[in-house]
């Protein structure tokens, strides 16, 4: 074979090409990778934030800034989740009957345009969060025990007598005066700390929101200001006046948020606990893991989010160290008990081995036998790369107050699952069989696994059960759930505050967010619950969250598959953990350093 | 008829156009449930108990035609609504998104073209050679290649292996230095503004972004150009005049390039346009896989969250994208061969 002239010249240049391409590669496989952007953190993670009204956002990517831009008035002290420090608020001080909390305001405080810190504007923040009240955010945290009531949106606002009535009712419950705040509640509640160290309750600047064109504040002077309040009720995000503005007193301020890009923070050196030792925050939105993790290798990224699923492929990275940190965040899973009949998931509809009857999980033997069927250790070994614990229930969480180590809890056991399957429907279940189908959405390697868990531990048991597993979009998703054809739904969560009656009342309230989609109730728990949050005593609280425990553990509406050990990825030449309070829901950047 | 008047009959279908396509996209967009519309504004499970006050506050479960309505007042007054997914209004994240794109393809475009082109003659004049086969093989490869492998495969080869060509639209300190002393935007796109404000600092770290995800799109799009030109060029290649003009003892490559090339590029002129229009809606996987913020990642985002304005606004941008860039070929049919009249 002969080869023209053009031909080798190809080859020539393939060759000379190849070998250079190599060449470099081994050059930058022993290179020593030099700090990049000295005095400039780069965080990149996946997602982007929708706005940063710090009283409307729920999402962590918006609340993780929020954390380093605004300040609440008390904060946790150190890694504890248990004990508080003064934030803007200098000291503070309850009555003995709990319904009075009095906050000594700190004075010299500048916000970022560089007014002074006023009680007024905490007082302004707090209420603004009360009326804004987004549908799905958190408001109703400070609005119960202020008010009795849930959410503003539980009178008519067509009824102006009431809309008055419940504007003064808000004023009165929080006041200010030139040096404090007070808070007058409805009713004792002991998590009141907890819930002020939360991101919805951050402190803004009064003036600033109003020259945006914010909710005027409520003025005793001005009766018409406590007609007028519903306007700034629940708006569309699109309407938000400041939605990518923020002017708080924290250590660092907006510099610049580009869509699909960026966020960058600036020092505050205004800062009241003196300024930041890092000059910039840089939050790169990545939404693809590889590149993501390119950034971090390459030294581009000096921190990245990763999910559990992905902790194998940055262990052991050259010059990339990790924290670890044991949250409050659970994955659990939750049964319907009343699945709408037209589900696409049910198959027959019937109890015929071709199917499930809509009310299947209503059924506390077939709870209970799912329950001890399930492999835990395998889901947190092989699903969570084995960091975690397996907690009772979904409140009773190791570093919250009065976490009970020996609570009852369901173990695998297959003898127990096979025991309880033939109790169910009389022996009827473990005869025919049953099928359903199990969705979940892209994106979620996790709810995938322990679905396929599930699925091969179940037809382990019995070759007549059996459990398909589909993958649907989101949208799809949304349908289903919003149409109560799920059958099981899978979800992770950390808690709202380091305190058990929000996951208590959220997961077992009847009035609850996962019970009112499950449709289950138990008046005694609804009792509890209540009785918990409005009792100071700690020790009444611990026996009665301990009775709680008892009940959900009997009953056993849901089951938590994980309390998850979160690891915090960073290259080595920063100097510091962003990530030392289990209730931070992202890094802290302040105290941080670049080393070289 | 003359050009001129050719032109303003295709310039006046384009309302038409944009008529139908809306209508479509619209009546697509009502096969999804009030409930699957709903989740641009759904964050978090307890978002979802709040469903159907989501539902009427953005009117999603109104009757379609009083939503076509609410969407064709908006358009009246000069506004394609807001995107919930862009979280900024439709013709903002248009202007926002579009020039990153078009620094993407400028520079895409002209790499593919030649890559294709030139491959493509060589690999007919040099048929059943060692290139030929090397061509053949390529554009097999490339036409299957996934875009997502082959970005990650480049990533981690140049940025992983090698530390050139970084993802994202800038640097991080060529962007802060953007945000400390913005420069004129007169296109929006990086190398064209850089060099226009004298900022050749940010004309090439924009380069030095862009390239590696143009040369994913070139290597995976050049396929379908190599192989139309090959096949076009094997055609004319057989003709009597291409053997007439060798008789009269012209070069091999005078012939080529004089007389077989011009007339066997006007299959690839056709299949240009489409592709490059192609190109400026968006190249969604390339986008993401590079983190680059372009068009394509606007309207994946629109399209995966049902955000009715966002993907009307895109369709409706598209579709004049490909009006005038089918148009802008048709005419150049005319300049390359003078046969074609209209």
């Amino acid at each position: 074979m002969q080869f023209s002239k053009l031909q080798i010249a190809i080859i020539l240049v393939i060759i000379i090409a190849g070998a250079s391409g190599g060449y470099l590669i081994y050059q930058n496989i022993f290179r020593r990778i030099e700090v990049k952007n000295p005095g400039i953190i780069v965080y990149a993670r996946p997602g982007e934030p929708l706005s940063f009204d710090p009283a409307y956002e729920t999402w962590y990517g918006v609340r993780e800034i929020v954390q380093n831009v605004y300040e609440t008035l008390v904060f946790y002290d150190g890694t504890r989740t248990d004990k508080f420090v003064p934030l803007l608020a200098e000291s503070w001080w309850v009555s003995d009957d709990g319904l009075t909390w009095v906050f000594k305001i700190r004075s010299g405080v500048k916000f970022h345009n560089g007014e002074i810190l006023k009680p007024e504007d905490v007082e302004y923040s707090l209420e603004r969060c009360i009326i804004q009240d987004r549908a799905g955010a958190r408001a109703f945290l400070l609005t119960y025990p202020l008010t009795g009531i849930s959410t503003v949106r539980a009178i008519n606002f067509n009824d102006i007598e009431k809309v008055r009535e419940l504007g003064r009712t808000i004023d009165n419950a929080i006041e200010s005066n030139s040096t404090h705040v007070i808070l007058r509640l409805k009713f004792p509640y002991p998590p009141m700390l907890s819930v002020l160290c939360q991101s919805w309750f951050s402190v803004m600047n009064k003036k600033w929101c109003i020259e945006k064109g914010d909710w005027p504040g409520f003025n005793k002077s001005d009766p018409k200001t406590y007609e007028t309040w519903p306007q700034w009720n629940n708006p569309p995000r699109e309407k938000l006046p400041h939605r990518f503005e923020m002017c708080g007193t924290g250590p660092f301020m907006l510099e610049s948020y580009q869509p699909a890009t960026q966020t960058v923070l600036k020092r505050f050196d205004g800062y009241w606990r003196g300024p930041a030792k890092i000059e910039r925050i840089i939050i790169k939105y990545v939404q693809e893991w590889s590149t993501l993790k390119l950034m971090l290798q390459t030294g581009d990224a000096d921190m990245i989010l990763a999910s559990a699923s992905y902790y194998v492929e940055l262990t052991g990275m050259e010059g990339v160290t990790y924290f670890e940190i044991q949250t409050p965040l659970i994955w659990y899973i939750q049964f319907n008990f009343n699945i709408s009949s037209d589900s696409p998931f049910i198959g027959s509809g019937k109890l015929d081995g071709n199917g499930i009857p809509p009310d299947f999980f209503s059924n506390p033997d077939v709870r209970k036998a799912f329950a001890y069927a399930i492999n835990y250790d395998r889901i947190i070994k092989e699903g969570f790369s084995g960091l975690g614990q397996r907690p009772s229930n979904h409140f009773n969480l190791i570093g919250l107050p009065y976490y009970w180590a020996d609570a009852p809890m369901y173990k695998y056991n297959k003898t127990k699952a096979i025991e309880y399957f033939k109790k169910a429907y009389d022996g009827k279940l473990w005869e025919v069989g049953f099928k359903f189908t199990l969705y979940y959405t892209p994106g979620w390697p996790e709810v995938q696994f322990t679905y396929a868990a599930i699925k091969s531990d179940i037809e382990a048991l019995n070759p007549k059960f059996q459990i398909e597993l589909r993958q649907v979009e989101t949208a799809a998703a949304t349908q289903y759930f919003n149409a109560r054809q799920w059958v099981i739904a899978m979800d992770g969560r950390k808690p709202d505050m380091a305190d058990p009656h929000n996951h208590a009342f959220m997961f077992y309230a009847s009035t609850g967010v996962w019970p009112l989609y499950q449709r289950y109730s138990n008046p005694e728990i609804d009792k509890l619950v209540d009785e918990g949050v409005r009792t100071m005593d700690p020790k009444k609280r611990e026996q009665i969250y301990r009775r709680i425990c008892e009940l959900v553990f009997e009953d056993c509406p849901s089951l938590v598959l994980i309390q998850q050990t979160e690891r915090w990825y960073q290259r080595t030449w920063i100097k510091g953990n962003p990530y030392y309070n289990p209730m931070f829901v992202g890094p802290f950047f302040y105290g941080l350093e670049k080393g070289s | 008829m003359s050009v001129r008047k050719y032109l303003a009959r295709r310039l006046l279908m384009l309302p038409l156009i944009l008529l139908g396509v809306i209508l479509i996209v619209f009546t697509i967009l009502q096969c999804f449930s009030p409930a699957q519309r709903a989740i641009a504004y759904i964050q978090s499970t307890e978002d979802m108990l709040y469903i159907n006050d989501i539902i009427k506050k953005y009117h999603l479960d109104d009757p379609p035609y009083i939503q076509f309505l609410y969407w064709f007042d908006n358009l009246l007054h000069g506004n394609l609504g807001f995107s919930v997914s862009a979280r900024m209004p439709v013709s903002q994240a248009i202007l926002t998104f579009f020039p990153a794109t078009v620094e993407l393809v400028m520079l895409a475009i002209p790499l593919l073209l030649i890559i294709g082109t030139l491959f493509g003659i060589l690999s007919a004049v040099y048929r059943d050679s060692l290139i030929d086969h090397f061509v053949r093989v390529f554009s097999i490869g490339a036409w299957s290649m996934p875009t997502f492998w082959s970005g990650i495969i480049l990533l981690a080869i140049f940025y992983g292996g090698l530390g050139m060509f970084p993802p994202g639209r800038l640097s991080t300190q060529i962007a802060l230095s953007l945000i400390q002393n913005p420069i004129h935007q007169y296109t929006g796109i990086y190398i064209i503004d850089g060099v226009l404000n004298g900022r050749f600092d940010v004309a090439w770290d924009s380069l030095n972004h862009v390239f590696l995800p143009s040369l994913n799109l070139a290597i995976l799009s050049s396929a379908l150009p190599m192989r139309i030109m090959r096949s076009s060029m094997l055609e004319v290649l057989g003709k009597d005049y291409i053997a007439a003009a060798k008789a009269k003892g012209l070069s091999k490559w005078v012939v080529i390039w004089k007389h077989a090339v011009k007339n066997a590029i006007i299959p690839l002129i056709t299949v240009s346009g489409i592709m490059v229009a192609n190109l400026l809606t968006g190249v969604v996987i390339t986008e993401t896989v590079f983190a680059y913020p372009g068009l394509g990642y606007f309207a994946a985002g629109a399209a995966r969250s049902l955000d009715m304005p966002g993907v009307l606004g895109f369709a409706i941008f598209a579709a004049v994208i490909y009006t005038i860039v089918n148009l802008v070929v048709d005419l150049l049919y005319a300049v390359i061969d003078p046969r074609i009249r209209y």
